[in-house]
């Protein structure tokens, strides 16, 4: 099986849709949503301090919990965080399994969370991500491409294949992280 | 300078904008933390298009999915039937080795199951070969063993048609394997403790 | 009060001496009254105890009486504060009555309360004032109940020392025989135990027992038995401790007494805790809570709660634990809160490292210092996992700082620093390697047991890394030996202590032990012959059971003599072993830690290490497929088995490119292979050089346990034998175990053979002869090895029957499957496997198969060995020769590659 990583789709169904079909039997609506969400349930993971083997496995124990509890889900617009915190659950349970050889390996995040806050930035990170799925494809490309591709794409490029100007690049790059931001904070107000 | 418009903010995350713009940053601690709050976002962003997922990683999802989400239900192509198991007949061998061999007829393929020993364990570890005589057809996929309720555990088949499943829960199964469009069911697999029932 | 109220409140001949005006008998009676109802309904005795002590009363001596009696109850049931505001308020009244001296007795129970809540000061300060006061007044007896009250309180603080001289100070003045001189005897008899002399304790406990039983004290008796049976399990006379307490609860059913009852299942299920056995400690437990909760004693709740955490978390569980934190409430409950997060900081990872440091500091001001260094040690630890090295630095150099630090507490925290950069980080790794040694097989608590399970291998390999990275060649020799002492030091003890083992009654137990196990296999198998077939055999409960004892017992011996290790007496392994190499041969060393594969090579007066980065995981799935195919060989026909064979030969190729590369270049004469854990299992004379040459081909070669143990053998010259055994113990289903014996026979001139060898036969043959070869049947228990048994026509030959004959043998052989094979839990236990205790038993060579092996195989493989041993009096020849017969016969390395040769290869001496 080929190791091709997913770029960060952009797929444009709500939340609401998703979780709608995926209880209806759509199998293909079950994976956009993990690759839309799966990379947050890692990220929550490695961030608790489960190693790149550890996140796999807490992805495929959190894929059993949501597809297991999908239905009692009552508010489907809350996915993002729901999942980040069964991820956050079960990464607990991963490193309290974990045999004492596995110590602090060279490539587990040293963001040294303290546990206390642990609850508020799996939200946050919830959120961002929910944000970011929210916003118009176009500048879901646009922000992938130019801030977090690694190495980022060049203006002339992403020009190029959008059918902009280059120098219209910035402004619209500009509008969209304006607008990732408005949509972050109106999610933080009907959130908790 | 009053503070800085989230315009410039950004701006300066890109390392562009006026340079009064970073000196007002060295001593407005509000427009700092606003940046910081910016920086923090487009590296928490950064991170997870790192953790995207690969192809064996959504494979197993998807097989997750047919496994024991709400699809339609599918007959499967092959339903196997135990043959042997060294609890029922012993090879002639001096000796036995604890642990217990199961082997299954489904189609034009075999399945064959080794399941290790408990010892202070609370689980076993499992690992089974599928082979088939027939050169045409290819070997690989996903082995799933899935409890009544309870975690599904899965593995990826390799080229030789084996697969490793540790730290099992003894318990009744049954076994799935999927390849490509192919399906082979094993019901009841009985993953035994050491203990007599 | 009303009369109606004090009715309520007294029982009837209380009421009668109130009655006719006899208030101070009527208290004597009332408190005798509140003393019996507080030990045998301890719920109802608080329900009264919270009534008389809110009594208003205008009978002033009465009234102080109730408030005694009160603070007796409550002094009974564990609620120390309380008790103390009674008593203090009964004190007072009675001085108000001017009945100082009525004052004083009740103020002798206050000193105890002082005690309870560690407020020794005030403990000591009334103590001294009570006993100058009795002994004015010439009761002397009751000025030596103050002393040994205070010894009590001495006691709760740890002041050991203090505590033993009062209790003697007091006995002195104690009429002997009487329930005081008793009790304070019983305490002393506590006091030794803790202080770890437990025969001591047993005989002072058996005989209060008896005592008080004669003076008609059940309950005094009950008591010291209860007493016995701790100092019973402490010195591993297990099973007669588990009657006791089985005695105790049925007494105490008998009698009513629910508080005894209850404490002995408490203390029962902690030792089955102890002993593993966690189910039965868990339904126990279950059982007792709601009856303790029930009965008011909430203190014996809190510590069953505790257990019931600890015995969750030694089984993975941690959600049980908070929930019995949440549900100890109360300030009382503060230490038993505090306590039980110590317990559990050492077993679960996710607690914070600040609430444990909490929890440690409000220990040590209540005088747990002891438990709170401990509680300090594991939130540094948890702060280093967290990566906050500055908290972690701090509390490890504080623990390191106290006299009063554990040797489990030091272990730990020089642990923390030894993983920390930074001056002197690898002297601390030493520190915790010392300690890690000294503290094995000597940790009672069960949380601190299971935590030091999972840490001890952690310790080794931490210095061992350390060592590697500095890469002296000084360091490089270090590193092996710390390998050594970690996976095999107990060989080379074990040779050492080989000696008699006396009439020791620990040494009796194994041996009816041992001969349970015996008779049990052999009952096992029977007519149905496939029910053993199963997992290899059914284990019943009993042969759990049995090898559980078994384990313990061997515990225990291994408790009491110390252990020995090479480094202690400055021997290094290393330099031993580079000293007596010989020029032309190679050792290597293999290990895998988490990620890396560590190899050791010496070579030509060298010793050089390889560390492979992040070959392990590999290596550890690639093993897995190994034994998967070896173990279904025997079971395959068929395209089956070719197409295993294939697979098993492209598994092959790849351990052979990850695992011969360090090998040097140049021809060598010889190779001694140690291979460690789940590398033990490959059929290494089939691994595959580059080439596509096997290691067979290459040179004779020869499997050890480690390094240690290949300088031991190379010590001494190699042996010459002489006298050769043959054994056997055919059956219906293998036709050419016959064969082979009378063909053996026939090639080897002057050799015994026995068609037909009983256990008894085999032992002797083992400790008569020099060559010793065993064909047959065995049932190998991957999960439980040291319940493995070779059979014999009449029964079985377990692993511990081999570990107590004395053997003569220099080789072995068995014409048996599995015979070599080792047992899956990849500890350094010396009984896992036959091989093993042959080995410490002092035979050189071994040669067996690993995995099932067919009839005709074996035949063909054994014939062929002993024909080589015959012509060339080397058996690393021998052996290779045999192998070689084998692929030639077939090809899948699974048949051929199955056969391991281990300990010395080296040519016999000629004679």
């Amino acid at each position: 099986m080929s190791h091709r990583r997913h770029d960060w789709t952009v797929d444009r169904q709500l939340d609401q849709e998703l979780v709608k079909a995926c209880r209806r039997g759509d199998e293909e609506a079950w994976v956009v949503l993990w690759r839309r969400y799966g990379p947050l349930v890692k990220s929550v993971s490695r961030r608790i301090g489960c190693d790149s083997e550890e996140a796999r496995d807490v992805l495929q124990r959190v894929a059993l919990v949501a597809l297991e509890k999908l239905d009692s889900l009552r508010d489907p617009k809350k996915l993002a965080p729901w999942l980040a915190g069964i991820a956050r659950f079960q990464s607990f349970e991963i490193i309290r399994e974990r045999r004492p050889a596995a110590l602090l390996q060279e490539d587990t995040a040293v963001s040294n969370p303290r546990y206390d806050d642990e609850m508020v930035r799996t939200e946050d990170l919830a959120r961002l991500r929910q944000a970011f799925a929210q916003l118009e494809e176009r500048c879901q490309r646009l922000l992938q491409r130019l801030m977090l591709k690694e190495p980022p794409d060049s203006y002339q490029d992403v020009a190029r294949d959008e059918n902009l100007s280059a120098t219209s690049i910035g402004p619209i790059r500009l509008r969209c992280m304006k607008r990732l931001g408005k949509l972050i904070e109106k999610l933080s107000r009907s959130g908790s | 300078m009053d503070h800085l418009t989230e315009a410039h903010i950004i701006d300066l995350i890109e390392g562009e904008g006026p340079s009064e713009a970073e000196a007002h940053l060295a001593e407005c601690s509000q427009c700092r933390s606003a940046q910081r709050l910016w920086q923090e976002r487009i590296e928490s962003l950064r991170e997870m298009s790192r953790e995207s997922l690969d192809d064996a990683e959504l494979h197993r999802l998807r097989v997750l999915y047919r496994q024991l989400g709400p699809g339609k239900d599918q007959a499967p192509r092959w339903i196997a039937r135990l043959v042997r198991s060294s609890a029922a007949a012993p090879a002639a061998a001096r000796g036995v080795a604890s642990g217990e061999i199961m082997e299954y007829s489904a189609g034009p393929y075999t399945l064959m199951l080794r399941v290790g020993a408990q010892g202070s364990r609370s689980t076993v570890s499992v690992i089974g070969q599928i082979a088939t005589n027939d050169r045409d057809r290819g070997i690989g996929g996903t082995f799933a063993l899935t409890p009544p309720n309870g975690r599904v555990r899965l593995s990826d088949v390799d080229q030789f048609g084996e697969f490793n499943l540790p730290e099992v829960a003894p318990g009744s199964y049954r076994g799935t394997w999927w390849f490509g469009d192919q399906i082979m069911v094993v019901h009841d697999v009985e993953i035994g403790t050491d203990d007599e029932p | 009060m009303t009369s109606h109220e004090i009715a309520s409140v007294v029982p009837d001949e209380v009421a009668r001496f109130l009655a006719s005006g006899e208030d101070e008998k009527a208290g004597e009676s009332l408190r005798d009254y509140a003393e019996r109802l507080a030990r045998a309904e301890p719920g109802r005795g608080i329900e009264w105890a919270r009534k008389a002590s809110s009594a208003l009363i205008d009978r002033p001596l009465f009234g102080a009486y109730l408030k005694w009696a009160a603070g007796v109850v409550h002094h009974l049931t564990g609620e120390p504060a309380r008790a103390e505001k009674d008593l203090a308020q009964a004190a007072r009244a009675m001085i108000r009555c001017g009945r100082l001296d009525l004052a004083d007795r009740a103020s002798l129970l206050l000193i105890d309360c002082h005690g309870e809540q560690l407020r020794l000061d005030r403990a000591r300060k009334l103590a001294q004032r009570l006993e100058r006061r009795f002994v004015q007044r010439g009761d002397s007896e009751r000025g030596a109940v103050a002393l040994a009250n205070l010894a009590c309180a001495e006691d709760a603080a740890d002041r050991v020392d203090r505590a033993q001289k009062l209790w003697r100070r007091a006995m002195r003045r104690m009429a002997p025989g009487s329930l005081r001189h008793l009790l304070a005897r019983a305490n002393l008899a506590n006091s030794a135990a803790l202080a770890g002399r437990f025969s001591h304790a047993s005989r002072e406990h058996n005989e209060i027992a008896d005592v008080a039983r004669a003076l008609g004290l059940d309950n005094l008796a009950l008591h010291a038995e209860l007493n016995l049976a701790e100092t019973e399990f402490a010195v591993g006379r297990v099973e007669a401790a588990f009657d006791l307490w089985h005695r105790v609860i049925d007494s105490s059913r008998i009698e009513g007494d629910i508080g005894m009852e209850l404490v002995a299942e408490i203390d029962l299920a902690t030792a089955e805790a102890e002993v593993g056995e966690l189910d039965l400690a868990e339904a126990r437990l279950t059982r007792s809570l709601p009856r303790l909760h029930g009965a008011g004693l909430f203190h014996d709740e809190a510590r069953a709660l505790r257990l019931h955490a600890v015995v969750d978390g030694a089984h993975g569980r941690f959600d049980r634990w908070r929930a019995a934190f949440d549900s100890l409430r109360g300030p009382d409950m503060q230490m038993q809160r505090d306590l039980l997060t110590v317990d559990m900081a050492q077993l679960d990872p996710t607690i914070d490292p600040p609430d444990i440091v909490r929890a440690a500091r409000r220990l040590a001001t209540a005088g747990l210092r002891h438990r709170a260094l401990l509680g300090l040690a594991w939130a540094g630890e948890r702060f280093l996992d967290r990566g906050n090295r500055r908290g972690a630095r701090r509390c490890a150099r504080e623990v390191l700082a106290s006299t009063r630090a554990s040797a489990w507490a030091r272990l730990v925290s020089h642990h923390v620093l030894g993983r920390m950069d930074g001056p002197g980080a690898t002297r601390h790794l030493f520190r915790a390697v010392h300690w890690a040694d000294h503290l094995h097989g000597r940790l009672s608590a069960l949380s601190d047991r299971s935590a030091f399970l999972r840490v001890r291998g952690d310790v080794y390999l931490d210095l061992m890394a350390t060592l590697l990275d500095r890469n002296t060649s000084r360091d490089r020799r270090r590193a092996l030996d710390i390998l050594s002492r970690f996976r095999s030091s107990w060989f080379l003890d074990e040779i050492e202590r080989r000696a008699d083992l006396g009439d020791d009654p620990e040494v009796l137990r194994w041996q009816d032990l041992r001969a349970r196990l015996a008779s049990l296999l052999r009952r096992m198998e029977g007519p149905d012959e496939p029910r053993i077939r199963r997992f290899g055999v059914h284990i019943h409960r009993e042969l759990k059971g049995l090898e559980g004892e078994l384990l313990e017992t061997e515990a225990t011996l291994a408790r009491r003599i110390p252990v020995l290790l090479p480094d202690a007496i400055g021997r290094s392994v290393s330099t031993e072993l580079l000293d007596r190499l010989p020029r032309d041969e190679v050792f290597v060393e293999y290990f895998l830690d988490a990620r890396d594969l560590v190899v050791f090579i010496v070579w030509r007066g060298k010793l050089r290490v390889e560390r492979i980065r992040n070959a392990a995981p590999e290596i550890r799935s690639l093993a897995a497929s190994v034994r998967f195919h070896m173990d279904t060989a025997t079971w395959r026909e068929g395209s089956s088995s070719r197409g295993s064979a294939h697979a098993l030969r492209h598994r092959l190729r790849r351990l052979g490119e990850l695992l011969l590369p360090p090998l040097p270049a140049d021809t060598w004469d010889a190779l001694w292979l140690a291979p460690h854990a789940e590398l033990y299992h490959l059929p290494w004379a089939a691994l595959e050089f580059d080439s596509g040459a096997a290691l067979i081909e290459r040179s004779v070669f020869s499997l050890v346990p480690g390094a240690g143990v290949a300088a031991a053998l190379l010590r001494d010259r190699p042996p010459s034998p002489h006298r050769v055994a043959f054994g056997a113990a055919s059956t219906v289903e293998l036709p050419m175990i016959e064969k082979e014996i009378s063909e053996l026979a026939r090639m080897v001139d002057g050799s015994v053979a026995l068609e037909t060898a009983t256990r008894d036969d085999f032992l002797a043959m083992l400790s008569s002869f020099d060559i010793v070869h065993l064909a047959g049947h065995a049932v190998v228990l991957d999960g439980m090895p040291s319940a493995s048994g070779l059979r014999l026509s009449d029964g079985y030959v377990t692993v511990h029957d081999l570990a107590a004959t004395r053997i003569a043998a220099k080789l072995v052989s068995f014409g048996v499957c599995s015979g070599v094979r080792m047992g899956d839990d990849h500890s350094d236990h010396r009984y896992d496997s036959f091989l093993r205790s042959l080995m410490a038993g002092g035979v050189r060579s071994v040669v067996g198969a690993i995995s099932p092996v067919k009839d005709d195989v074996a035949y063909a493989f054994d014939l062929e060995f002993f024909r080589g041993i015959r012509d060339f009096g080397n058996p690393g020849l021998a052996f290779r020769a045999a192998v070689e017969a084998l692929r030639r016969l077939n090809p899948n390395p699974a048949i051929w590659g199955n056969f391991h040769f281990y300990g010395d290869h080296r040519p016999w001496s000629v004679t």
